[in-house]
């Protein structure tokens, strides 16, 4: 794993990020900034799309501030940022556990009421915003491996070693559970009222 | 990190599927403005009280290692 982990990045032999990662041990706090200056947005988005955007931000605070604390221990066999997302993954994954399901049926239920208000307008009055958030809701429904790998995947486009090294899971089972994610996605967005435009 | 997204979709739906995930991946969501300051602030008071911390922590063991020597042959008679 910790081979499969070396590999992900941008294949550079040189991590980009290793000389900040050293000066920030050696206590320069501006070398710490840059740094999360330069992965926050990455970050962020896979702790939205995780654990849903009301807890983002506080996700991936304990993300950076747990990379700082750790970063002693930080051996530079993977880049940097394969190492974040790696931490990004577990806390999410654990907050995700801790909290109680999300009611997500029930906003669901008025959207599907305004879908059928809006089967007499135009469908194209439907803006792409409100799209997206209702793609986002069904998201938010796949169980969190799955959802985690269809991120990391379909959005983020990270590589299958890529996703076997940061969710440290074989590659084979990265494989099957995007190809479940993919299906259960499917399958959502086919109950839903709305047309997605999903072809037989 | 290797940008791959939209590959191995194996069948006109999952395809269209990877076309709708597109339109999220257009439309990122964003950290707040003074995100790194925030977390830079927080890291910089953590790091300097852990050395006290480290202290307040290390006494508090030895005081409950030394009760628990002190009190466990009493225990035990």
């Amino acid at each position: 794993m910790c081979r499969e982990l070396a590999r992900v990045g941008n294949g550079s032999p040189m991590d980009p990020d290793r000389e900040l990662v050293d000066r920030t041990v050696a206590g320069d706090l501006t070398a710490f900034e840059t740094l999360v200056e330069r992965h926050r947005d990455v970050v962020y988005r896979v702790a939205a799309r995780t654990v849903g955007p009301a807890e983002a931000e506080d996700v991936s605070q304990d993300v950076f501030l747990r990379a700082f604390h750790r970063l002693r221990g930080f051996r530079g066999d993977a880049p940097f940022r394969a190492w974040l997302l790696r931490i990004t993954h577990n806390v999410a994954l654990n907050q995700a556990a801790r909290r109680r399901p999300e009611p997500v049926e029930a906003p669901d239920l008025v959207a599907e009421a305004r879908d059928a208000e809006r089967e007499r307008t135009p469908a194209d009055t439907l803006e792409g915003h409100e799209r997206r958030q209702r793609l986002e809701a069904k998201l938010r429904l796949l169980a969190t491996p799955h959802r985690t790998v269809l991120v990391l995947r379909d959005i983020e486009g990270l590589t299958y070693e890529e996703i076997a090294a940061v969710t440290e899971t074989p590659l084979g089972s990265v494989k099957g559970r995007l190809h479940r994610a993919r299906g259960e996605m499917i399958d959502l967005l086919r109950r839903n009222t709305y047309d997605w435009e999903l072809p037989e | 990190m290797t940008h791959d997204s939209g590959g191995n979709a194996q069948t006109p739906v999952e395809r269209r599927l990877l076309d709708h995930l597109g339109s999220l991946q257009a439309h990122p969501p964003h950290a707040p403005e003074d995100f790194a300051g925030s977390i830079v602030r927080t890291a910089r008071w953590q790091a300097a009280a852990r050395p006290y911390l480290d202290v307040a922590g290390g006494f508090g063991q030895a005081v409950v290692t030394a009760m628990h020597v002190l009190l466990e042959p009493r225990r035990t008679q």
